[in-house]
């Protein structure tokens, strides 16, 4: 990568570095060196496809392509199955009935129940919170917008599900 | 927390909580590429080696065999006939771990492909390779374990296979069957279990 090349990709890596973090918190929330391998594969994939990026889809919705691909494709042809993962990050207590849930636990909550997904569910999930329009969901899984719109729905009602269970 | 929106108002308030993650210098990345070079071709390097191990045996077997016992034409042929079967399998083999290895990414004006097509590739790639390399497998372990136990036959025992038939088909049906025991383990392993799992991944995006 020329020198030019490589300033203008550490300044856009940059300004959206929180995808990847996004992305591999999503995908592997409770292995920790797991996740730092797939962020470091991550950054080695952007850096690798930068060259043949033209501005043709928005710089952010590029980044999630390469990140999604690289955690899905991770887990799929990684020979460890998601079993054996060590837990290395502690799960906050879970409050009683009658007590009234801190923003942080719904959080941990909310990404308990995203995890219940499928791989394909979560990347749909992750995109539509963090504002990516039907579009450019479809263009990154590679889905019609018909298919993200009625999957997102279903999504929704399985995550609804999941945390007035949990509640 | 029930409704979308409030799904939504948990996520955006919890990515407020969180610092923002640390930039990267272009010292850090270069620390990230070059390691990951690093890593990469070593999983490229181990398979390779997984995948010619036996091979590897088997032309350090002959070598060693047709030095040895050299002026003795019927081991000479035989080790030389062994190499001449063997080599274009050794090439075609390492065209095809090429092939697994090389990213589409790496093709010139080629473009990230969506998640879709990512998996469907990556499934096709490594699909193709185990199909070449069962069919290697089925060619090549029976070929290899019969040299190794006429060679060894014509060298050790008196009369060789002709005198001794049943103790060589003995003697073969048992390495054939130790091979085949230690390339289905590694099969599973490096091919059946990841095909398994991108071919679910696929199915959940044809399925929506």
């Amino acid at each position: 990568m020329h020198a030019e090349t490589e300033t203008s990709f550490l300044i856009n890596l940059n300004q959206n570095i929180g995808i990847v973090h996004q992305v591999c918190h999503t995908y592997f929330r409770r292995d920790a060196a797991e996740r730092e391998d797939v962020f470091q594969d991550t950054m080695y994939q952007l850096w690798k496809s930068y060259p043949q990026f033209k501005g043709e889809s928005k710089f952010s919705t590029w980044m999630y392509k390469v990140a999604l691909n690289t955690a899905i494709t991770h887990i799929r042809r990684s020979t460890r199955t998601p079993r054996n993962e060590e837990l290395t990050e502690p799960i906050p207590h879970r409050p009683d009935i009658n007590e009234r849930m801190s923003r942080e636990e719904e959080l941990h909550l909310l990404h308990e129940a995203i995890a219940t997904l499928t791989d394909i569910d979560k990347a749909i999930i992750l995109l539509h919170l963090e504002d990516q329009n039907y579009d450019e969901i479809a263009s990154v899984t590679g889905l019609t917008r018909t298919n993200v719109s009625v999957r997102l729905v279903r999504i929704k009602q399985a995550l609804k599900d999941y945390l007035q269970g949990n509640q | 927390m029930a409704t979308s929106n409030e799904i939504g108002d948990v996520w955006k308030e919890g990515k407020a909580c969180v610092a923002s993650p640390a930039p990267l210098s272009a010292k850090d990345l270069q620390g990230i590429i070059s390691s990951r070079v690093r890593k990469e071709l070593k999983t490229v390097s181990q398979f390779v080696w997984a995948a010619i191990v036996y091979q590897i045996i088997l032309y350090s077997f002959l070598a060693h065999t047709f030095i040895r016992h050299w002026g003795d034409m019927r081991i000479m042929l035989l080790c030389l006939a062994g190499a001449a079967f063997y080599v274009p399998l050794t090439v075609a083999l390492l065209r095809r771990v090429g092939t697994l290895y090389r990213r589409p990414s790496e093709a010139p004006g080629s473009t990230v492909p969506d998640v879709f097509h990512k998996v469907e590739g990556e499934y096709a790639r490594l699909a193709d390779f185990f199909q070449f390399k069962k069919r290697m497998d089925w060619i090549g372990v029976p070929v290899s374990c019969a040299i190794i136990v006429l060679v060894t036959f014509t060298l050790f025992v008196k009369g060789g296979v002709e005198g001794n038939p049943l103790a060589g088909l003995a003697v073969f049906a048992l390495w054939v069957g130790m091979s085949l025991t230690a390339i289905h383990a590694e099969n599973k392993k490096r091919f059946i279990s990841p095909l398994r799992n991108l071919e679910q991944v696929l199915d959940d995006l044809k399925n929506s």
